[in-house]
């Protein structure tokens, strides 16, 4: 399920997909900083070490653990994908996911 | 007597025979809605995830109980498989994972390097029907192609959540306009009066024009109406005597006006005079 900064964390011990900006990469490459579609930086958590340089758009599919996300697969887009790339519209998408009752988006 | 060989019939048939005994089912139409959609093979492309897909049941593609004919799905590319006959891409769009198969036609040799940039882990869209192959579902795509700008997947989430809404919003429309149709085109809410039960009320004011269903007449004022009705309702062989009527009617319409409206009706042809010519009956059995 898509999640927001906001939503990470109430999600916890859940599968969830975030997308957002990377913002800081650890020098161990096992930690991502990552600017959520509502401007919060939550912290990703990969299981092994980063083999590229990342930078721009990623998503992130993993296990939710509050602020953080165990990462178990990432998803990078090329720049042209995301050059006009409506932020703020894709995280109104994800609030209207949880908000409107009986979406197919929602699992329960 | 509509029979599928249309060469006994000569011209003016067009000489059809499925096509035109199709149409000209029309006067077989059964009331149910269901039977004219099969008839009528419903034709539409609706977006959806892969988990209300996986979760149909055997009727076929539905979203809140109306028939979809083809979806289109957004979703992430976790494997790729290629056989000389078809490529099965196992999408994954965040409700469910859903193997989605493209048939290759054999003269499309040189087509294939266009569609080696549907990688693992891209996004793309794939349009298509289900299809249930030994007992796994699967959608039969007939085009899949990779999302380049990354508004689309905003735009897909938004349209299976509109779509969701909008059909429901169709569905109890139709109901409680008291149409059982299946629901292709976009509606407008009904403007008619829906199933009448105004049986001859007489409690309209004075309004002219009045045109209903139930027991009252179409075209005639209120005034002439309430008469009307007084006579209509009357039992009697011999009909009901002017001076009934006017008894009847005492305090709502004056004598005259009665008089008057007695006249125009009978011109009108709604009732005739019976033992005299001042007894009326109506002529609407």
């Amino acid at each position: 399920m898509r999640v927001n900064g906001a939503l990470l964390s109430q999600h916890s011990g859940r599968p969830v997909v975030i997308l957002g900006t990377v913002q800081q990469v650890d020098p161990s490459g096992m930690m991502v900083s990552l600017k959520a579609s509502d401007d919060q930086v939550i912290q990703v958590k990969l299981q092994q070490p980063l083999q590229e340089n990342l930078e721009g758009v990623m998503e992130v599919h993993g296990m939710s653990q509050g602020r953080q996300v165990l990462c178990q697969s990432y998803v990078t887009f090329p720049q042209e994908s995301y050059a006009n790339f409506d932020m703020g519209s894709y995280d109104e998408a994800v609030k209207l996911i949880h908000s409107v009752s009986g979406n197919p988006w929602k699992s329960d | 007597m509509w029979n599928s060989n249309g060469d006994g019939y000569g011209g003016g048939f067009g000489g059809q025979s499925e096509g035109g005994f199709m149409t000209g089912d029309s006067q077989f139409d059964s009331p149910a809605s269901k039977e004219q959609a099969r008839g009528r093979k419903v034709q539409n492309l609706v977006p959806m995830t892969l988990r209300s897909i996986q979760e149909c049941g055997d009727e076929g593609l539905q979203v809140t109980g109306t028939e979809v004919h083809m979806a289109v799905v957004v979703g992430l590319i976790r494997a790729v498989d290629v056989t000389s006959t078809k490529v099965t891409y196992t999408l994954d769009d965040t409700t469910a994972v859903m193997d989605v198969v493209q048939w290759i036609e054999s003269d499309n040799g040189p087509e294939d390097g266009g569609r080696s940039n549907l990688m693992e882990m891209t996004y793309c869209r794939a349009a298509g029907t289900m299809r249930t192959h030994q007992g796994k579902r699967h959608l039969m795509a007939f085009q899949i192609t990779p999302v380049t700008d990354l508004n689309v997947v905003t735009n897909h989430v938004l349209s299976v959540i509109h779509a969701g809404l909008k059909l429901q919003q169709i569905q109890t429309l139709q109901q409680s306009s008291g149409i059982g149709g299946p629901a292709t085109s976009s509606t407008m809410p009904n403007s008619l009066v829906g199933a009448g039960g105004l049986g001859g009320s007489m409690g309209l004011g004075g309004g002219s024009g009045y045109s209903g269903g139930g027991g009252g007449m179409q075209g005639l004022s209120s005034q002439q109406n309430m008469v009307y009705q007084v006579i209509h309702q009357c039992p009697d062989e011999a009909g009901v005597s002017r001076n009934a009527i006017h008894g009847n009617l005492t305090g709502k319409i004056s004598q005259k006006q009665i008089d008057e409206v007695l006249d125009f009706l009978s011109s009108e042809g709604h009732i005739y005079t019976t033992i005299d010519d001042d007894h009326f009956k109506s002529t609407d059995g």
